[in-house]
This record gives C-alpha cells, structure tokens and sequence, in this order.
C-alpha cells in the first residue's frame, strides 16, 4: 500500500475499480464517474456554474451544497441520509473527498488510481489527505 | 533527393539541404526530439532520441508518478516538473501530444499555456476523453502528430 497513507492498513480497504483517470474523488463524492471535477479555471475541470474557482473549504461546501448537501458535525452513518467528508491539508486547502455508502462504508478515489472501500475515514487521514475538515449530509 | 522520411511510423519533412550523415554526424535532428542517422556503408538508418525527447519523459514520468493519488489538478499544474515543461516552450507540443496519444493525461493547462489556444468545447470541461481528442484533432490540423 502507498506510504503516502501511513494510518491504512491492509485489512482497512478494498479496492474495488481498476486504474480509471477519467475522473476524480470529487466527481467520484458527486457520483459522477466521467470527468473531473475541481475549482480550476474552465475549461480545465468541472465545477458548479456560478461557484468561484477557487480550491477553499467553503467553495467545496457551496459546491456540494448544489446537490443538497448541508454541513453536519456527524460522519456516522445515519438512515435516510448519504454522507461525503472533505479532506483538507495543513493550510486548510481541500484534497480529496470521500463518499458513505450502505452499511456505513466509505469509498473514495485515489486520485488517478483505484476506487477503494475503507471502512473508516481516519485511514486516508495523517499523509497526503492531511485529515477530515467537513462532513456533509444530504437526505436520500 | 528525398523531401520526406517515413520512421518510426511517422512522416517527417526533411529540410532541402540534407545531405547523407555519418554515426559522427546525424542527417537531420528533427523538431520532435529523434536524432536520424544514415550509415553509407550499412545503407541503414537509425535514430536516438534528442536530450529533449529525454529530458521531456524523464519529467512527465516524475510528474505522472508525483500526483497519481491527487484530485487536485492546482497541485498537478503546479508541480515543478509540469512546470519544467511548459518551460521547454514549443518544442514540448508534438512530445506532449504524442504522449496524449497514448495515455491521456492533464496535458491540456501546459498546451494552452504554451500555445495560447484552447481547442475544448466547455461542454467537455473536466472530459478527459472529449478534452483528449479536441487537442489531438488540433495537433494533427497543424501538422505536430
């Protein structure tokens, strides 16, 4: 497993795609499997019409507010609701989103790489993530 | 005399004054990195790739592999072997093309930067594949694959 994520083990994810580059973690929170989504100056990435194209915490938020996400301070898994976390470095920029499936599990893409299962989100945490700043929910 | 060369499955234009080469001295360096030989005594042709086509692979692997986990094409545009690239100017878009050829990748920022155009239809924004073909359309119109 990638040293760049120091808390994950091998029993702590399942992969369960092959290499894909066709899209990103946040197309991938976003169920969209076909491009990539990212604040980068169009044409470069997908980002809600109207959203500014900048890479902060909030903008994530307001993204994935058009979705019907809202903020919650609860990453346990909830009936009646779909959850995603957004990850964030030490300056507070995001890098990476993950999404909650059934059963509470949740998956993520790496990058340019596999989709992966993890059963927990302190696993991606601690390495190139950095660590978890906000946990969306939307009702389902 | 010969005005075109076909090698390594491509068509090259071959300037009006090449004339035979010598191991010592190749018969023609050709823009898009590959250094032609001809041996009179052999009467055959070979070819090694230029500092350039070295250097450019060396970076888009160091590139490929630095940010294959990331999301963030902020980080993959900024790091500084992609930089590095757009930094080679002109003589990069036939070798970032070619390698769009065969891995599709975020090649598009350093090919407008460098270029100053944007073939992608902003319906196909963040489409890999869409993104992919509008530049390679754009580079075969102009010649460079």
């Amino acid at each position: 497993m990638p040293s760049e994520f120091p808390n994950l083990g091998d029993e702590d994810f399942e992969i369960t795609s092959p290499v894909d580059g066709d899209y990103n973690c946040i197309a991938w929170a976003a169920e969209e499997e076909d491009r990539w989504w990212w604040p980068a100056p169009s044409p470069f990435a997908y980002w809600p019409p109207g959203l500014p194209r900048v890479a902060t915490l909030d903008n994530f938020v307001l993204a994935f507010g058009t979705l019907g996400f809202e903020r919650t301070s609860n990453a346990v898994f909830e009936t009646g609701f779909e959850k995603v976390a957004i990850y964030v470095d030490s300056n507070g920029t995001p890098t990476h989103m993950a999404r909650q499936q059934e059963r509470g599990i949740w998956t993520s893409k790496l990058g340019q790489q596999e989709d992966v299962d993890h059963y927990t989100l302190k696993v991606l945490e601690g390495g190139i993530y950095g660590r978890v700043a906000q946990v969306l929910r939307r009702a389902t | 005399m010969l005005e075109t060369l076909q090698f390594v499955g491509r068509q090259f234009d071959l300037p009006e004054d090449w004339d035979e080469g010598t191991e010592d001295a190749p018969v023609v360096e050709l823009h898009s990195g590959y250094r032609i030989y001809y041996s009179p005594k052999s009467a055959r042709l070979s070819y090694e790739e230029t500092d350039t086509e070295r250097i450019f692979s060396e970076l888009a692997k160091e590139w490929r592999e630095a940010t294959r986990l990331s999301s963030s094409l902020t980080d993959m545009f900024l790091h500084p072997a992609y930089q590095r690239i757009i930094g080679m100017g002109p003589k990069a878009v036939p070798m970032i093309l070619r390698d769009l050829q065969f891995t599709p990748a975020h090649w598009f920022w350093a090919l407008s930067a460098i270029t100053g155009e944007d073939p992608v239809n902003p319906e196909d924004a963040g489409r890999l594949k869409k993104m992919t073909e509008a530049w390679l359309d754009w580079g075969r119109e102009r010649g460079y694959i």
